[in-house]
């Protein structure tokens, strides 16, 4: 039986979503009636719990793919096939996605006012799509829940979206397109290179793939990884394709901007399992400059996230300051780097969630993201300033926060591959203090003078559970990363140890164990047991 | 009940005070929440005594590990452990029951001086964390440890400082000490990765053991790395203890309640520095250039805030620009090899200027908040206790003969003249402090408690209660008599228990020094009573001076500031540092960050973006709107097709 669901478990993950937004569809109702927003809610409730198996199942000493499932869905002889797994890194993203989904999706009760079927369907489809491209060991498989992951997004600012939001949403199209499009030509290049160089017989399976890209000229190597480093590098973004990024949460509905912690990292998720590990000598070589930028995007963010007006904007550059760490650490090309990137890939969801979740608060109430027409909100909403004062902590990557663990293996992975740039990162966390600091400010503390924040009403019961779930979130994940970071151990020494020896990151895999893909009944409690 | 669980408990009981007033007794009185509040930190002062007693002083340090906080393995199979692990020597033990004692006692004062508090929890549960992250500082058992209290006491001077948060200046000092501080945290983090990729770990008993086990070559050709770790450790040391160039943030946060400023800004988190320097003293010997940087800037900064200290008025920021100065001693201290003296001083600075900011706290408490000395005078004869125990700290801070800071202050002036890195000019300029000293704190008890009263209603000025009087007279008793760890050997003819008890810590560093040739210079007795004795002159001539000038109140400094004029007034405007930092770095950043938005963002890079559009059109076509090119046109037909497939899909 625990075969069977393990097996079948994550096309169940990608699936579910799918049909409980055509359920929702499909029951008539107004935009006031709950029971659209019920079944939603209890979508991702139940598509969480189902993702707690994958955890509970998980062998975790392995770099494995597990819980894999092969089917074929398009002619044999194109070698395109469903293939989904999971190992330690995707794991980890996968438990974030349903978990923050959840939580998220609590937010639709008071923030969604509009066509409320329509957002719903296209939440439940964008959870399903980052839960394919989280999955997918196909490359095919991969480009249709990376393109179906961007459309929900364009229709949610484009529909649901603020004043600007045709502008918004036609910037975001057309990085988007820029980027698809890249990252298309060079996966098409591999899927023939690959024929070629096994006598015509194609695959798109990323583990075939790896060893064929390992093979290829470095020169092409070179333009491959561009190409796909640029896709991703625009989403997540990396300084300077980036300035899509402040007009989309300015204009992007509030489900959106919780959502987007999740969503800017399935290309930071990009990064290492294609950039890092399809192109090992490319990695090495174009590290430098990309740290550099990563460098820049740290130190440029939070110096003009300091001096903005608007929180939605000061959020755009400060995610911007917080992914550099996460790209840095990326390219600093080792382990402890790549743990720690990894690590804070959770935090930087977390802590911007529940920052976004407060400023929201007030949105809603106030119907302003302009710092100055708050201040002295401590005094009339003291828990609110508590949350407020944690997630801020959170954010500054204090010790005893997760974020802390996050950026300290990053700057101690990044110091290994070049002091300077380290050094020069770690100036971050001083800069990431100030806006931070001056935002915080600005909300809560100085005098009370505006009528209207004198009688601002109180959090919803709705509200205090999220930011209850999140705060806690913040400190266990500061205190427990051992654990968490146990299961991402062995992919991510194998990642360090292919490019080490630009070798294949699957042959590396195959050397170090019997086979990439875990059959399904190693997941057998007999197994389990026998594996230390 | 065994050493590793009393330990843990230390650290714990604290922290569930904490939560206990956070959450469950927030509503209730003040007397409960204080209470609640000054058992978590009584509870461990008791156990302290336990350990520091039972155990510690025996030489056997208590080791608890408590969980794996960080694993990462190693591409050649090892792992990257770092473990929560507390460790209590000799150095820890020390800080252990001054943080625990002189905390207590101003926990228990802080419950009447904030008795009018709406919500005085708030404020005990930050205390309480203060206490938490403090102990964590000093026993972590490796750098990441200590810097999470490091970054923890930050955190929760922040919140104290603008604990009063509607008035806007409290708020600005608390985002300039966290800021200040975190310079200096970045500093830490630099030197602590500068550690790992030397030394391969952060563990403070593995890191001495693999710098005993390098070769001196090692040291020769990483010798930048070495320099680079001192200074930005030193850096570090900067920001916390309130040292040049960082030290402008610990006057300003005398906005926080007065409880504060005495434990938090002059008893512990600003000595947090000088255990920072003990706990890494044999990485800061291996350059001498550090050293003697350490030593210069402990002088400079001792020197620089007395000065600042003569032209004060303000009762609080006297005695902030004291604590940046008495700081400086114990900088130099360490700078100059004698890490030890840094020790004493401390713990008697702890004694003494806990006694002398809550004896302000009493002050400003029975005058309604009035902090300006102009106003204050005659205050002896209404508030007597206060006034002997605020004396008693006075005398002990200008190191008057016999008191506690006669003692700590003396053995490192001896060893700013005959340390490993001393000189005699290091011990002019401590020499010439002494004499400042007893120069401002004697204005300032001068004009506080002796003359006429110059408050508006002096008939309403009383004595105020006993938990106030009680930590007082405490700390003066200490005050008075905590010199006897640093009696020197020419009075007992021994050496003096500090440096005997502190040897196991600091043995590695010197032994370091020995190896590379730097030695102590013996003072010969005759000598060493001669610079005591010089000292005790120039204290005499500040104090008689000071009370000389303001025997008929604070009209008397006038003719003082006529006759300086310029000197004055730059003294009086703090040198002008806040002024310049404002102009050469506040401003410059300031402007920069809002160029890189206007320009580099909205104009070049979004300009490039919005222009590849536009570009295409001018190549391609003669005439149209120039507003729209065609390949936006064109985009935007995508979109709107993708849009209307999209509505017919899902809606």
């Amino acid at each position: 039986m625990i075969d069977e669901i393990s097996q079948w478990i994550l096309s169940l993950l990608i699936v579910f979503p799918v049909l409980a937004a055509l359920l929702i569809l499909m029951i008539p109702g107004k935009d006031d009636s709950r029971i659209h927003r019920h079944i939603a809610m209890g979508a991702t409730v139940l598509e969480l719990i189902f993702s707690l198996h994958l955890l509970a199942h998980f062998v975790p000493n392995t770099a494995q793919f597990q819980f894999s499932q092969i089917e074929t869905w398009l002619p044999k002889s194109t070698g395109i096939k469903y293939i989904v797994g999971v190992d330690g890194i995707n794991l980890i993203l996968v438990l974030l996605s349903t978990i923050f989904c959840a939580i998220v999706m609590m937010t639709t009760y008071t923030s969604l006012k509009t066509k409320v079927k329509g957002f719903l369907a296209l939440f439940l489809l964008l959870e399903s799509a980052i839960i394919g491209v989280f999955v997918s060991v196909d490359v095919v498989l991969f480009y249709v829940f990376w393109e179906l992951s961007l459309i929900p997004v364009y229709f949610m600012i484009g529909i649901w979206g603020g004043k600007d939001r045709i502008y918004a949403t036609l910037k975001l199209f057309i990085y988007g397109v820029i980027g698809s499009l890249l990252m298309l030509v060079a996966l098409i290049y591999l899927y023939f290179a690959h024929a070629n160089a096994n006598g015509g017989v194609y695959s798109s399976n990323i583990l075939d793939l790896y060893v064929t890209a390992a093979a290829l000229p470095f020169n092409t190597q070179m333009w491959l990884f561009l190409a796909v480093t640029l896709a991703f590098g625009i989403k997540v973004p990396i300084f300077p394709f980036h300035t899509w990024l402040p007009d989309t949460y300015e204009q992007a509905p509030a489900t959106y901007t919780l959502m987007s912690g999740v969503i800017l990292k399935l290309a930071t998720y990009g990064l290492i399992r294609f950039s890092l590990c399809l192109f090992p000598s490319a990695a090495i070589y174009f590290a430098k400059p990309i740290m550099i930028l990563a460098v820049i995007g740290i130190l440029y963010g939070a110096l003009i996230a300091w001096k903005q007006t608007n929180i939605r904007r000061i959020m755009a550059f400060s995610s911007l300051s917080h992914l550099g760490f996460i790209v840095i650490g990326i390219f600093s090309l080792n382990t402890i780097g790549l743990q720690g990137s990894l690590y804070q890939m959770l935090n930087h969801a977390i802590t911007a969630g529940a920052l976004f979740i407060l400023f929201n608060i007030l949105y809603e109430r106030r119907g302003s993201f302009e710092l100055d027409d708050f201040g002295g909100i401590a005094k009339v909403l003291p828990w609110y300033a508590f949350f407020f004062v944690i997630a801020a902590m959170g954010s500054v990557a204090l010790p005893s926060t997760g974020s802390f663990i996050g950026e300290w293996l990053i700057l101690i992975g990044s110091f290994q591959a070049n002091p300077v740039l380290g050094s020069l990162a770690t100036l971050g966390v001083i800069f990431g203090a100030v806006y931070i600091l001056w935002a915080t400010y600005k909300i809560l503390f100085g005098p009370l003078t505006k009528e209207e924040n004198k009688k601002i009403i109180g959090m919803h019961k709705h509200e205090v559970f999220q930011l209850t779930v999140l705060s806690i979130l913040i400190f266990v994940l500061g205190f427990a990363s051992a654990g968490i970071l146990d299961h991402t151990k062995p992919t991510l020494v194998n990642i360090e140890r292919s490019i080490k020896n630009k070798s294949a990151y699957s042959s590396e895999l195959a050397n170090t164990h019997n086979g990439i893909l875990m059959p399904i009944s190693k997941f057998s409690s007999e197994f389990k047991q026998g594996v230390k | 009940m065994n050493n590793q669980i009393i330990l843990a408990l230390i650290v714990l009981f604290p922290l569930i005070g904490a939560l206990l007033n956070a959450f469950v007794l927030r509503k209730t009185s003040v007397v409960v929440v204080c209470l609640t509040a000054t058992l978590a930190v009584a509870i461990p002062f008791i156990l302290s005594l336990i350990l520091f007693f039972g155990s510690i002083t025996a030489g056997t340090p208590v080791i608890t590990e408590l969980f794996d906080w960080i694993s990462v393995p190693l591409i050649n199979g090892k792992e990257f452990n770092i473990s929560f692990a507390l460790t209590a020597d000799r150095l820890s033990g020390l800080f252990l029951l001054v943080i625990t004692g002189v905390g207590t006692l101003i926990h228990l004062y802080s419950g009447e001086y904030m008795h009018h508090e709406k919500n005085p929890y708030r404020f005990f549960v930050y205390l309480n964390l203060f206490i938490v992250s403090m102990l964590l500082l000093v026993l972590g058992s490796n750098m990441l440890v200590t810097f999470l209290g490091w970054e923890g006491v930050g955190v929760c001077s922040y919140l104290l400082i603008g604990y009063w948060y509607e008035d806007t200046a409290n708020s600005m000092a608390a985002i300039k000490a966290f800021i200040a501080n975190r310079v200096g945290d970045a500093g830490f983090l630099i030197a602590m990765f500068f550690c790992y990729m030397l030394f391969k770990t952060i563990n403070y008993s593995e890191l001495a053991s693999v710098i005993a086990a390098t070769p001196q070559t090692f040291f020769i050709d990483h010798s930048i790395e070495i320099t680079l770790i001192g200074l930005c450790l030193l850096l570090g040391v900067a920001g916390k203890s309130a040292q040049i160039p960082l030290y402008t943030w610990l006057p300003d946060a005398m906005a926080g309640p007065t409880p504060v400023s005495a434990l938090i800004h002059a008893a512990t988190m600003v000595t947090s520095g000088i255990y920072l320097m003990n706990r890494m003293s044999f990485v800061l010997v291996l350059s001498p250039t550090v050293m003697t940087t350490i030593a210069i800037i402990g002088a400079a900064t001792a020197i620089l805030s007395a000065t600042i200290g003569f032209a004060q008025t303000d009762i609080k920021k006297v005695l902030a620009y004291s604590t940046c100065s008495q700081l400086g001693y114990m900088v130099l201290a360490c700078g100059v090899g004698a890490f030890q003296y840094g020790v004493s001083h401390v713990i008697t600075h702890a004694f003494f200027k806990a006694c002398l900011f809550l004896g302000a706290g009493s002050v400003i408490h029975a005058m309604h908040h009035e902090q300006d000395i102009r106003k204050m005078g005659g205050l002896f004869k209404k508030m007597p206790i206060t006034s002997i125990t605020f004396i008693i700290a006075t005398l002990a801070i200008i190191g008057f003969p016999g008191f506690s800071g006669f003692f700590s202050k003396d053995a490192i002036l001896a060893a700013a003249w005959s340390g490993p890195f001393g000189n005699p000019i290091l011990w002019f300029v401590g020499w010439i402090t002494a004499g400042f000293t007893a120069f401002y704190m004697l204005r300032l008890t001068w004009l506080v408690f002796f003359g006429q009263s110059r408050a508006e209603h002096p008939e309403h000025i009383h004595e105020t209660n006993f938990v106030i009087t009680i930590p007082l007279i405490i700390l003066a008793v200490f005050s008075a008599l905590g010199g006897l760890i640093a009696i020197p050997e020419v009075f007992t003819g021994h050496e003096d228990f500090i440096t005997r008890f502190l040897s196991p810590v600091l043995l590695q560093a010197q032994d370091i020094l020995k190896s590379s040739g730097i030695h102590t210079n013996h003072l010969s007795h005759s000598m060493e009573f001669g610079l005591m004795a010089a000292s005790v002159a120039i204290v005499f001539v500040g104090a008689i001076f000071a009370v000389t000038v303001y025997k008929n109140g604070p009209q008397g400094g006038e003719r003082f500031a006529n006759a300086f004029g310029g000197f004055y007034r730059l003294v009086r405007d703090k040198w002008r540092v806040d002024k310049l930092y404002n102009l050469i770095i506040y401003q410059p950043l300031a402007h920069f960050g809002k160029f890189l938005f206007r320009i580099i963002d909205r104009k070049v890079i979004d300009g490039v973006v919005n222009g590849i559009p536009e570009t295409l059109y001018t190549g391609t076509s003669v005439a149209s709107d120039a507003q729209s090119g065609m390949a936006r046109n064109y985009l935007k037909f995508i979109y709107v097709g993708v849009f209307v497939f999209g509505l017919i899909l899902f809606l």
